[in-house]
């Protein structure tokens, strides 16, 4: 399970703050997206239904949408006072919500219906018997009144009230007409609540109605924001629950956006995955840790019902996404950051050995310690892994000897490809900033026995750090 | 007759000097006044007022009492103290301690209990409301010694209540009230502030900064006017008047009149060492209203009181009227 920090790292609740929603329920739904299980699969294909639906009917039919998303701002959650029908009697602004939510739903119901779209477990339906009893008059204003219909008593009193208050217009609040009024008053406040129970309890067998109709419009409001995202972003619908684990040419928002701010694009990654181990290599600055975050954010968001930020997406029905990297929640926790992501590691072997099937994404494991026991631990880890049948793991190292261990072998171009000749240049010449213009970030597929690059003084020197230092490594 | 002074005014505050001062009985008159005139009023209020008996004193206190059509914002757990056959007009969603803002029709008679949101564009929100569901006029409610009714934005005119319920000392209580009507009469100025603080201002030069100290350069050469961004405290007229004669001639300016919470001593110093003092965005202060009953029991007498408060008005430059709740 990726934990809030995590999620936030990847760019997942970048995504979900960017969904415009509309209501208090879709909202509530952005908030915490579900994550679908195995047996919940046909749900997530409906989901991802409503989503085509919903983006296909943004682009062709906007005028109608636009009016759909127009009455859909006004709904508010009174979810509250509808499961409140079962235990009393609702106070007069309670049927005020009710009275302007079954408006709403007179409104909403037949603009979707005219849609025709073929909406999985959504289903808005117009309730006018459980209007008619809350506005017997039919007035279908945006007021409430306890109508003098629902009691011969209650319009009697009222209007012996207004008679009272002409007198007061007559000859101003005496005593005799001041005691009268509050007496009446009294009288009024009573039957009210009288009539006000009776009028819960008729409206107690809406109850279930009521609340489908406020799940629905929650569903509707929560797909339409995946599809305006889509729509706006780019993205795809994946497959989920094949054979197949192939992420082909993904992105990730969050990090475009930060590129484009700086003027850079962002390379997309591809990967295809196999059950065990495959690791990525690659320079420093490289992309290791893009290509990872990336990797979790489609992968969670495929398993949350999202379109996805890539061309294309196959994976299978995962029972859990987990990530070990350096944003873990526990770094204040007072463990060393070793021991702080041993113990985290330790979690997920022992979460996810029951599991069916798993996404394992680890970023730079053991980084903390000594290279020869760092890299022993880390190919342990990718060992561990191909033993289990259950997982895909995606480790991110520079240690070496690892990738040989692996199923599959990723890496980052990096320097490789850059001309050694303009690069010596470019760094005599002062260097700073031209590290971006040399570095290839494209992922690619590379023999397992491979080596990781050994870049790391050249991206120092291209970096700019002052020769004093630089001048002092020698290797 | 008080709705006389208040006939052109569409919103107006009522401020009470403290508790018991009388207010709800200015409200109550105004309203009744209006009503047999035809007019639609709405009804707001900071904070929670019209109890039937005070929280604080646990003296009888008169309720606001309303004719059916009046429309009225209050907190929703406050409607049902309220004794009029009302109609649900809107719920605002802007949230009180005492529930969120609803706004309901009497369609009746009855005593209202109004509480309202604190914050300013909140207030403003709401008397748009009111005017939306077609008041001719807003009367806003103030709680005890919240001065920031006064805020020019919310409301075109402001009565002043003050009552024997502020102090023991009349004199104590006349002074005072002289003062706040003082400050709510502070004549207006069109002047630009800078982005700082503290803005001096020069023929069609100025200078902005963040502490009094360094406005000294450019004081050297004189100025017109200096402008102060948010509160003017005791402390502000410390530090300005540690700078010394350099503001002899140039005028102060807050940005209205809620901005200034120094004590009258603070003010009388300002005032001496600098060209007098003005806001940015006036209050129109309408009248003050006296109320000689104390709720703690020390009476003043009656046409002491409101003599008094007159000649301290009159020596304060304040020229409005004087006017006993009983007479409003």
């Amino acid at each position: 399970m990726l934990d809030n920090n995590q999620l936030n790292s990847i760019g997942f609740r970048y995504v979900c703050d960017r969904l415009e929603l509309l209501t208090p329920y879709g909202e509530e739904l952005a908030r915490h997206p579900h994550f679908y299980a195995e047996h919940e699969l046909a749900a997530l294909a409906g989901e991802q239904r409503n989503v085509c639906e919903l983006r296909r009917a943004a682009n062709e039919r906007t005028a109608e949408v636009n009016e759909l998303m127009r009455l859909l701002m006004p709904v508010k959650d009174i979810r509250r006072s509808i499961e409140s029908l079962d235990i009393r009697t609702l106070t007069e602004v309670e049927l005020f919500e009710l009275k302007r939510f079954l408006l709403q739903l007179e409104l909403l119901a037949p603009k979707l219906d005219a849609l025709d779209l073929r909406l999985f477990d959504i289903s808005i339906a117009a309730l006018p018997k459980a209007l008619d009893l809350i506005d017997p008059e039919g007035m279908r204003s945006p007021s409430f009144y306890v109508s003098d219909r629902l009691s011969d008593k209650l319009a009697d009193i009222r209007r012996r009230r207004r008679k009272i208050d002409e007198s007061i217009k007559r000859e101003g609040l005496t005593e005799a007409l001041s005691l009268k009024r509050t007496r009446l008053a009294a009288e009024e406040d009573e039957e009210n609540h009288v009539v006000r129970t009776a009028l819960s309890e008729k409206l107690r067998r809406y109850r279930d109605a009521l609340l489908r109709n406020a799940e629905s419009i929650g569903r509707l409001d929560f797909a339409l924001g995946k599809a305006r995202l889509a729509n706006s972003l780019g993205a795809v619908t994946p497959e989920v629950g094949g054979e197949a684990f192939v992420m082909r040419g993904m992105t990730n928002p969050r990090i475009a956006q930060a590129l484009e701010a700086k003027g850079r694009a962002f390379v997309p990654v591809t990967m295809r995955l196999e059950k065990g181990t495959a690791v990525i290599t690659g320079a420093n600055m490289g992309g290791k840790s893009v290509a990872i975050k990336t990797l979790a954010l489609n992968a969670q968001l495929a398993m949350c019902g999202f379109p996805v930020f890539a061309e294309e997406v196959k994976l299978p029905c995962l029972d859990d996404v987990c990530l070990l990297s350096e944003d873990r929640e526990d770094a204040m926790s007072g463990l060393s950051s070793f021991g702080g992501e041993m113990k985290a590691f330790d979690s997920i072997l022992r979460d996810t050995v029951e599991r069916r099937c798993v996404l394992v994404m680890l970023d730079e494991f053991a980084r903390g310690t000594n290279p020869h026991e760092g890299a022993a631990i880390v190919r342990a880890a990718a060992r561990l892994f191909n033993g289990r049948n259950n997982a895909y793991a995606v480790i991110a190292t520079h240690f070496d000897g690892v990738a040989r261990l692996a199923r599959l072998h990723y890496q980052v171009a990096g320097l490789r490809n850059a001309d050694p000749e303009r690069l010596r240049a470019s760094i005599s010449a002062g260097g700073a900033d031209t590290l971006a213009g040399f570095m290839d970030y494209g992922l690619y597929p590379v023999d397992r026995n491979e080596e990781p690059p050994r870049d790391a003084v050249t991206i120092i020197r291209a970096l700019g750090v002052t020769a004093e230092f630089t001048d002092q490594i020698d290797i | 007759m008080l709705f006389e002074l208040i006939e052109g005014t569409k919103t107006l505050s009522v401020i009470g000097m403290c508790k018991n001062a009388g207010k709800t009985t200015v409200l109550n008159s105004l309203i009744a006044e209006c009503e047999s005139r035809g007019e639609t009023l709405g009804l707001t209020s900071i904070g929670r007022d019209g109890e039937r008996s005070d929280l604080v004193t646990n003296t009888k206190k008169p309720e606001i009492f309303v004719r059916s059509g009046a429309v009225i914002a209050t907190a929703e757990s406050l409607l049902s103290e309220c004794d009029i056959s009302m109609e649900i007009l809107a719920a605002t969603g802007i949230p009180t301690p005492m529930g969120d803002i609803i706004i309901v029709r009497a369609r009746s008679s009855g005593y209202v209990q109004i509480g309202g949101a604190s914050i300013t564009t909140y207030q403003q929100v709401v008397r748009d409301e009111l005017y939306k569901y077609g008041c001719a006029r807003v009367f806003i409610d103030g709680a005890i010694s919240r001065k920031s009714l006064g805020n020019p934005a919310l409301a075109d005119g402001v009565i002043l209540s003050s009552g024997a319920s502020y102090d023991p000392s009349i004199s104590k209580t006349v002074l005072d009230t002289a003062y706040i009507a003082r400050l709510f009469s502070l004549e207006e100025c069109a002047l630009t502030p800078g982005p700082a603080r503290f803005t001096a201002i020069r023929g069609d030069e100025s200078f902005s900064c963040g502490e009094p100290d360094e406005l000294v350069p450019f004081l050297k050469a004189g100025a017109d006017a200096l402008v102060i961004r948010g509160a003017v405290t005791d402390g502000t007229a410390n530090q300005l008047t540690a700078i010394g004669k350099l503001l002899k001639n140039t005028v102060l300016a807050a940005e209205d009149a809620s901005r200034l919470l120094l004590k009258p001593a603070g003010f009388e110093k300002l005032m001496r060492f600098s060209g007098g003092f003005r806001v940015l965005k006036g209050t129109r202060l309408t009248a003050v209203t006296v109320n000689p009953f104390s709720a703690y029991g020390l009476h003043y007498d009656k046409n002491e009181f409101k003599e008094r408060v007159e000649a301290a008005l009159a020596q304060a430059g304040v020229g409005v009227p004087v006017m006993d709740v009983k007479d409003a």
